[in-house]
């Protein structure tokens, strides 16, 4: 496969890592449902309570948020996750051919959470084509090795979108697909868009860092790829 | 795994052992502030195993671990007759710091012997020398003992079922070892477990 070069940097243009899972979605779902109940009514993870009730569910981003601090969903004892995480090293190899970067020196860490979204209702819009300001990055956007990306269990119909090189003009609709995990650099802000069903949006998103990046840092979650 | 024959699987690693020794070093410092409960005794960060995983620590030495880990799992799952793959293997990892001075002159038979969880569905427990030598790791096995001289930068796994207790120590500076459990998926609760004790192998 030949590679396409940017020219201003003579790095290898943008591109999307994907790979379709066989997952028992259903089955996925159902953790993830079960998870989610028991984190705010047994609080599994161990918040501290006076931050715990900060939190409101019904609000997108909220299982983002907590994950920061408190999770990481590749620690979650499931066969579906266990082979998500299996395939996205291999995805991240594949990344790290195009890219040119040595796989095994980087000792990629990575960090995931899910995505338990409601239906978007008045102002509570996110596509970031109407509300510019919900374009965001991972990694301060440092671009490869650093890699983000997403795994839809129940997203369709819907598309996220991509600001490639950081070019407002540059808008890549990417229409998403259950059961498939989707990996690329960041350095090229994205938002999903709205979601107008009543079973909730559910995803699993996923950054992964370089071991570099995080010596010093007090240990958190983050976790060998 | 009932009838055959039991086996320690190992592996030397090329680690930098000064400076993971210096690294962990720090993190008993930054342990004990935060869990030495009881002034009286010494801290031993192992005695808290449950409350942390040593894998999520981002160190080199610790990183290379869990991958030479990985590698001889998969040795004894062959050796076994054990899908790797379907088990789906979880990692528990900690680290031992022992005192300076330790069960010297007690005879080996008369060490407390402990074992990690059940041996049904096929897991593992292991260890890995920082600082262990010179020292000796004894296992009880099928009614006789098997005496492990320890190396340090070298790993070992044993499949569970076999309890071993540690030997004397009579040096200068802290015995420090990482240790492991490893089970399938099917061994995990779900949720209770789910909240970070185990990570993927």
């Amino acid at each position: 496969m030949g590679t396409a070069l940017d020219s201003a940097s003579m790095k290898p243009s943008h591109k999307f890592f994907d790979v379709t899972l066989d997952n028992d979605l259903e089955s996925l779902k159902q953790y993830l449902s079960e998870i989610e109940e028991k984190i705010f009514t047994e609080n599994i993870l161990s918040v501290p309570s006076d931050i715990l009730k900060k939190y409101d569910r019904n609000q997108p981003g909220t299982l983002t948020q907590l994950g920061i601090n408190y999770y990481n969903i590749f620690t979650f004892v499931n066969p579906e996750i266990f082979k998500l995480k299996e395939a996205l090293r291999k995805l991240t190899m594949e990344a790290c051919e195009y890219y040119g970067i040595d796989f095994d020196s980087q000792k990629y860490l990575i960090h995931g959470w899910f995505n338990s979204d409601l239906k978007t209702i008045g102002s509570n819009g996110v596509n970031p084509l109407k509300h510019p300001s919900h374009f965001h990055d991972h990694s301060d956007g440092l671009g490869a090795p650093w890699f983000h990306g997403y795994y839809c269990v129940e997203a369709e119909p819907s598309s996220t979108f991509y600001q490639i090189n950081k070019e407002k003009d540059n808008v890549f609709e990417n229409v998403n697909k259950n059961n498939r995990a989707i990996l690329s650099e960041t350095g090229h802000p994205h938002g999903r868009d709205d979601w107008f069903f009543d079973s909730k949006r559910i995803t699993i998103a996923y950054d992964i860092t370089p071991m570099n990046s995080l010596v010093g840092v007090k240990p958190n979650k983050w976790m060998p790829l | 795994m009932g009838s055959i024959e039991h086996k320690i699987f190992e592996v030397e690693l090329s680690n930098n052992l000064e400076s993971l020794t210096k690294y962990l070093d720090k993190k008993y410092e930054e342990m004990k502030e935060v869990n030495w409960l009881d002034k009286t005794k010494f801290y031993d960060p192992g005695n808290h195993w449950l409350n942390f995983n040593i894998f999520h620590f981002y160190n080199e030495g610790i990183y290379n671990l869990h991958k030479a880990i990985k590698n001889l799992t998969k040795e004894a799952c062959e050796y076994y007759n054990v899908d790797f793959d379907k088990q789906k293997y979880y990692i528990h990892g900690w680290f031992n710091y022992y005192p300076i001075k330790l069960n010297n002159n007690i005879d080996p038979d008369n060490l407390i012997y402990h074992d990690h969880g059940s041996n049904t569905h096929f897991p593992f427990h292991g260890y890995y020398c920082v600082n262990a030598e010179p020292s000796i790791t004894y296992y009880k096995i099928n009614g006789g003992r098997f005496d492990n001289v320890n190396k340090n930068n070298r790993a070992v796994l044993s499949q569970n079922g076999f309890p071993h207790a540690v030997g004397s120590w009579n040096e200068d500076s802290n015995r420090i070892t990482i240790a492991y459990n490893i089970r399938p998926l099917k061994q995990l609760n779900p949720i209770i477990e789910g909240a970070g004790q185990f990570i993927p192998l």
